[in-house]
């Protein structure tokens, strides 16, 4: 691992199916991405962006090639490790928000933490002070289904910063929410990487995605076509 | 408790809440499971109990002392005196023991004739000892064993067409091989539980009839109750070494079909059990699974968050044992409150004909042993732990990311 990368693939692959069946997701990829960068993995569908999130997020074995996070290769490492860096260094935003139904809004964000065996007072000081800067300190003891879906993927991203992780994977953040909530909650993301120089990644199809996101690399048929460095910000 | 054990626990106390009828019905399953396995070992039990005390009490004691020969050909002439010592021996050690003479006969009124066993007892002995203590007696009973009445059981009687007041006569052996006759005017009519001993034994007092046999201090039995039962085998050696001309034998080995009708109702409890819990495995694994299934998404992000599935199984585990703790405990509630519900006895008497043939009595006292809940509460708290690993398993098995998107 070199300089300030956070994430290094090399000649990651990534086949599905046996045989005449096979299909390859992804094929050969090489990139890196820097502490504090802010990238949009776009495509169309299949071209092979969500498998290379899981693979960056542990969620997935390569067929091939290796996949560092920071000093770690996830290549080599067992479903404990995996678990073990996905909970220390990896924060995890879904499409379908994902989250625990019968835990209040603090307690949802507070859950990583618990994982982590932080005390309690400091648990639910920093959920709170996570809550307070995505603008649901009111709503800290609701549960999810008495929340709008932007409040929930709010949530859910105050969960996966809360920990202070090295890299947030957000798998189509914005696809269920309306235009007005999707700006809402990319401005939300942008300030998080400004403030706490959080690196995120970010697969989707929405522009208004692309247009928050600093780097912006185009996926076709598994391979990188297209990787746009230094664009200026929104 | 570490911090990430009182969360799974209070997830699975809030998500127990959250399916609350599904689990409401489990825990109802579980808890009439249990109740129902309670009160039937319980009936099995009182079972268990009436065919032993029944056993002991039909003259023979937790251990009776005899002659060999008496035992093949039950005559007078087979009888023994029981040696001075012994019995001072028996007095002093804090055992209830009495003598008896009993014999076979034949008894015959004015109108029928039948047989019976003659059974020359002390009454004041036998208040301690055996069913005579219990049965409900018309007329007047045996005042001591030097009353010379006769008491008849109430079938007995109603088949000798004969009654209070009125004479019998009785034919039995001597000591000596002789055939002797004997008038008894019946003085009470004894009513016992069934009519097994009505019809069998007819009694008198035991120093009248060791009178009319010129036989003194005759017996043919010395029958013994222990205040602690345990202790039977002891003291079955330590009379053995004392009477060494006689036989002591312990009641399983007198009845030993009672014994074995004990036997098997311990096996039936075993094997109601079995059935039981099976039955009821497969309802609380396929909910546990079904309940998995349900939350395939939340167990998935729970790995994809990096959770361990250690505590994943745990989570799951939790979860199960939440619902089996409290269905246990309404099940021991439910069992206990049926047991003490019928706790004056099941009346049995509609059937006591057939009930009879099974030693049951006419009303039938559940009796709840401590070990018998016990041993279903662990047995049900292990198939309930076994029950729910299947699902935890199949839950860790999942790969996060395909879990997240739904699939099982």
């Amino acid at each position: 691992m070199k300089g300030e990368n956070v994430v290094r693939t090399l000649a990651l692959t990534r086949d599905y199916g046996d045989g005449a069946q096979r299909v390859r997701a992804l094929d050969s990829v090489d990139f890196t991405v820097d502490k504090g960068e802010f990238v949009s993995l776009a495509g169309p569908s299949g071209s092979g962006k969500s498998t290379l999130l899981n693979l960056i997020g542990g969620l997935d074995t390569p067929t091939s090639g290796e996949v560092w996070v920071g000093d770690d290769c996830l290549t080599a490492k067992s479903a404990a490790e995996l678990a073990h860096i996905r909970l220390h260094r990896i924060g995890f935003v879904f499409q379908a928000y994902n989250l625990l139904p019968v835990l209040s809004a603090r307690e949802n964000v507070e859950f990583v933490m618990q994982l982590q065996g932080v005390d309690a007072t400091e648990r639910r000081e920093r959920a709170d002070r996570m809550l307070d800067a995505v603008g649901l300190a009111a709503l800290a003891d609701r549960r999810p289904g008495d929340m709008s879906g932007g409040q929930q993927q709010r949530v859910a991203v105050a969960r996966a910063l809360v920990t202070e992780p090295l890299l947030l994977l957000a798998d189509e953040p914005s696809a269920n929410l309306d235009s007005e909530t999707t700006e809402s909650l990319l401005g939300l993301l942008r300030a998080m990487n400004e403030r706490f120089a959080t690196t995120i990644i970010t697969a989707t199809h929405d522009p208004i995605v692309m247009r928050y996101a600093r780097r912006h690399i185009q996926l076709k048929d598994g391979r990188i076509v297209a990787d746009d460095i230094g664009r200026p910000p929104v | 408790m570490t911090t990430p054990l009182l969360m799974i626990a209070r997830l699975g106390l809030r998500n127990l809440l959250r399916y609350r009828r599904r689990n409401a019905m489990l825990c109802l399953a579980v808890a009439i499971g249990l109740g129902t396995l309670l009160f039937a070992s319980a009936f099995l039990r009182g079972w268990e109990t009436s065919m032993r005390e029944d056993a002991i009490d039909a003259f023979v004691g937790d251990l009776k002392v005899t002659s060999d020969a008496w035992l093949r050909d039950p005559v007078a002439e087979h009888g023994f005196t029981l040696p001075d010592d012994v019995a001072l021996s028996l007095d002093s050690a804090r055992v209830i023991w009495t003598t008896r003479l009993l014999l076979p006969a034949v008894i015959q009124s004015e109108r029928e004739t039948r047989g019976v066993q003659l059974a020359g007892i002390d009454p004041a002995d036998e208040a301690h000892m055996s069913f005579v203590r219990k049965v409900v007696i018309t007329g007047r009973a045996l005042a001591d064993a030097d009353d010379t009445g006769l008491v008849l059981g109430r079938e007995l009687a109603r088949r000798l067409d004969t009654g209070e007041g009125k004479r019998v006569v009785l034919s039995l052996q001597d000591p000596h091989g002789r055939n002797r006759e004997f008038g008894f005017r019946v003085v009470g009519i004894f009513d016992a539980e069934g009519t097994g001993m009505e019809l069998a034994f007819a009694l008198t007092g035991r120093a009248a009839l060791q009178k009319k046999l010129d036989a003194t201090d005759l017996q043919t039995e010395v029958s013994l109750r222990l205040p602690d039962p345990r202790a039977v085998h002891t003291w079955q050696q330590t009379l053995r070494d004392a009477l060494p001309g006689l036989v002591v034998n312990r009641w399983e080995q007198l009845m030993p079909q009672i014994s074995e009708l004990i036997g098997f109702s311990n096996s039936a409890i075993w094997i109601w059990y079995a059935v039981l819990l099976t039955a009821l495995a497969f309802g609380i694994a396929n909910t546990f699974i079904a309940a998995v299934l349900e939350r395939t998404r939340e167990l998935g992000l729970m790995q994809v968050l990096g959770m361990k599935r250690s505590l994943i199984v745990l989570q799951v585990v939790i979860e199960s044992m939440w619902i089996m703790v409290v269905g246990l405990a309404l099940g021991v509630i439910l069992g206990t409150f049926a047991v003490w519900y019928f706790s004056d006895g099941i009346d049995l008497s509609r059937w006591a004909a057939g009930a009879e043939m099974f030693g049951l009595r006419a009303v039938m006292v559940p009796r709840l042993v401590v070990a018998d809940v016990q041993r279903a509460v662990v047995t049900m708290l292990l198939l309930g732990l076994a029950a729910s690993l299947y699902p935890a398993w199949r839950a860790v098995r999942l790969n996060g990311l395909e879990a997240l998107r739904g699939r099982t």
